[in-house]
């Protein structure tokens, strides 16, 4: 975006977290309404609160924007798809994690640990036949040995 | 004063094979589960608590505190190999340990953690026997200031983190203990649950550092083909590991400052080894000398300092949980619980009237210690030879194993579900050089900081002069403003 003789840069990555420290303190304060004792249960979060906010309001601010004087590049906007591209990987993983949290809760988590390992086998590259089923099937009997029959822990 | 009668029956009492055995398979269990992610030391003795109830006393606390001091080390395997802290308290050792591995040397980091964890150990022991009795009487006289500021000393590292990104440390240190308090208050008023249950005792700690670490490292190994930059397969040896292990003997002074560190820290209740092992280390990377290979990329000092502190800590803590029934940390409560369990009261006449047991125990940590070189040297031999695995067939390994550590602490898929958020927000976070230690820093010590201002405040009618008024209050806080200033004052001085 152009202001005037000067350019201003928009890092997505850079305002997320303090964005999301922002939104967390809007809703902790909004689940305070009404606390008994305030004097007491907020002596510390007040103090704390109140260098909170402008804390991550300044960090949005300063490392969320970019301020440049003179001309610029245009801004085309290819630099938000260049971020997904590169996080298209990792929220692939991260999809299939929870929809193996997911199943294993309803199915079983033992069967499901399998398709899980597999799955992710083939997002990273390996297409080895032998990989591919002897991995996910050693993983799931290992889990099945260390945290069924040793340690005891009862699965879904 | 040790009454040297009663030591030396203490040690006939633990001359025994079937109790080395029950040591040496302790120990065992402990660097295994230590070693897994989200399976703290804690929760090793709690699963194997159930089995000792029909052991007599000495047995059952030795075979407890054995899986305790294995899970100290053990949590630095894994915080070696694949910056994945097996336990809270190894957090330290990644930071130093994992450069290491990446630049082919796992093998040595691997020594250096088990020399400095021995040697913590048998320090910790070492103190735990002489200083039991005084200590005790000490740790009677801190109260809520004292405490509070024992919580905002170790709260204080944050600013130390990042010299150039001090406000991103504060940010996020801050956000951990907005988290932190988070739960039923000391008053049991309910802050930021929305009326949720499952938040009641608060965010659980365990899930939310396993996803902190963890998923940042999945997604950082998925753009690489090894864990390590380069194979070097000279540097895989048994012979490295050895000479990791006598590499931490050059450093005696890192060595002994973090296990009195370790031992001191520890003995604060609720303070515990996490808190112990990044004070030390903290304390090893101000007074390191600038020519020094630097910390957070592979420095062996930083490895001895997280090591030697963590292991030591299990000496302070344990002497606080004898002489007063208060548990340092998560593996001390389960160990309160078995000797509540054998019929014993926790207290300063537990010590009078079991000092033979209590010294037969303080024995067989020494043995428990020295047991941790052949075993570790075998677990260290074979844990490395990791690095030789493909990054994927690594990761649905660990992401399995995390998902179960994570479900098997409460049986709850919530936990998992928060693994996986904190994980993302921790993603973004290093991603954008935010320091994820001062987001757990805030999270472990917020609650106490805030538990114990209270107390303050109620006990003190408000007035905040008692932290000057009260030795110990005002040493505390010079010690803190010391710590906050000193970095400047090394800047100041450089120029």
């Amino acid at each position: 975006m152009r202001l005037g003789n000067k350019e201003i840069k928009f890092h997505p990555g850079e305002a997320v977290f303090p964005l999301l420290v922002l939104l967390a303190g809007i809703m902790y304060i909004y689940d305070l309404q009404g606390i008994g004792s305030p004097h007491l249960n907020l002596l510390l979060i007040r103090p704390l609160l109140i260098v909170l906010f402008p804390l991550s309001l300044y960090l949005f601010f300063t490392r969320g924007f970019e301020i440049k004087r003179g001309t610029g590049s245009e801004e085309t906007g290819v630099g938000v798809f260049i971020v997904f591209k590169e996080w298209s990987r990792p929220l692939i993983f991260i999809l299939f994690f929870l929809l193996y949290v997911y199943v294993s809760a309803r199915v079983s988590f033992l069967y499901t640990t399998f398709f899980f390992v597999l799955a992710v086998l083939l997002l990273l590259g390996e297409r080895g036949m032998k990989q591919l089923f002897l991995i996910p099937a050693l993983v799931s009997s290992f889990v099945y040995l260390v945290f069924v029959r040793l340690l005891g822990v009862l699965f879904p | 004063m040790i009454d040297l009668e009663i030591l030396l029956s203490g040690l006939a009492m633990v001359l025994r094979w079937d109790l080395f055995l029950l040591m040496g398979v302790g120990v065992l269990i402990g660097a295994v589960a230590g070693a897994i992610p989200g399976l703290t030391g804690g929760i090793g003795i709690a699963l194997f608590l159930p089995l000792t109830f029909h052991f007599p006393a000495l047995q059952a606390l030795v075979f407890l505190l054995s899986i305790y001091t294995g899970s100290t080390w053990g949590g630095a395997v894994t915080a070696i190999l694949i910056n994945t802290p097996g336990s809270p308290a190894a957090a330290a050792t990644a930071f130093d340990g994992y450069p290491l591995t990446r630049k082919g040397q796992a093998s040595r980091a691997l020594g250096l953690s088990l020399s400095a964890s021995m040697s913590g150990a048998l320090i910790g022991a070492l103190a735990l026997m002489i200083a039991l009795e005084p200590l005790g009487r000490f740790t009677l006289r801190l109260h809520a200031p004292e405490r509070f500021l024992i919580a905002f000393f170790g709260l204080s590292i944050i600013a130390s983190l990042r010299q150039k990104n001090q406000a991103k440390a504060f940010l996020a240190g801050l956000f951990g203990f907005l988290l932190g308090t988070i739960g039923m208050s000391p008053t049991g008023a309910m802050r930021g649950t929305f009326g949720w249950m499952y938040l009641l005792e608060g965010i659980p700690f365990i899930p939310v550092l396993i996803g902190v670490f963890v998923i940042p490292e999945i997604f950082k190994l998925m753009q690489e083909q090894y864990i390590t930059e380069k194979l070097v397969v000279p540097n895989h040896s048994l012979g490295e590991v050895m000479k990791g292990f006598w590499e931490t003997f050059r450093h005696p002074v890192t060595l002994i400052r973090s296990a009195l560190i370790g031992v001191g820290v520890g003995a604060v209740p609720a303070a515990g080894s996490t808190v112990a092992t990044l004070i030390s280390y903290n304390q090893a990377q101000v007074l390191s000398s600038d020519d020094e290979e630097k910390f957070g990329e592979g420095s062996p000092k930083g490895i001895i300092a997280a090591e030697g502190a963590n292991s030591s800590s299990e000496g302070g803590a344990l002497a606080t949980m004898l002489a007063l029934g208060i548990p340092g940390g998560m593996g001390t409560a389960v160990l309160l619980g078995a000797l509540i369990t054998q019929g014993w009261v926790p207290g300063p006449r537990l010590i009078v009237e079991h000092m033979e047991v209590i010294y037969g125990i303080i024995w067989a940590q020494f043995f428990e210690a020295l047991l941790l070189l052949p075993l570790g040297i075998i677990i260290a031999y074979f844990a490395s030879k990791i690095i030789f695995v493909r990054t994927s067939i690594l990761i649905p390994i660990i992401s399995v194993f995390v998902m179960a550590g994570a479900y098997s602490l409460k049986y709850s898929f919530v936990d998992v579900y928060l693994l996986i958020f904190f994980g993302l927000v921790a993603w973004f976070m290093r991603e954008y050089d935010y320091p994820l230690i001062a987001l757990i820093l805030g999270l472990l010590l917020g609650p106490m900081a805030d538990a114990e201002f209270l107390r303050t405040y109620q006990r003190y009618a408000g007035d905040f002069t008692v932290f000057l008024t009260r030795p110990i209050s005002l040493f505390l806080l010079l010690l803190t403003v010391g710590l906050l200033l000193y970095p400047y004052f090394k800047q100041l001085r450089r120029r």
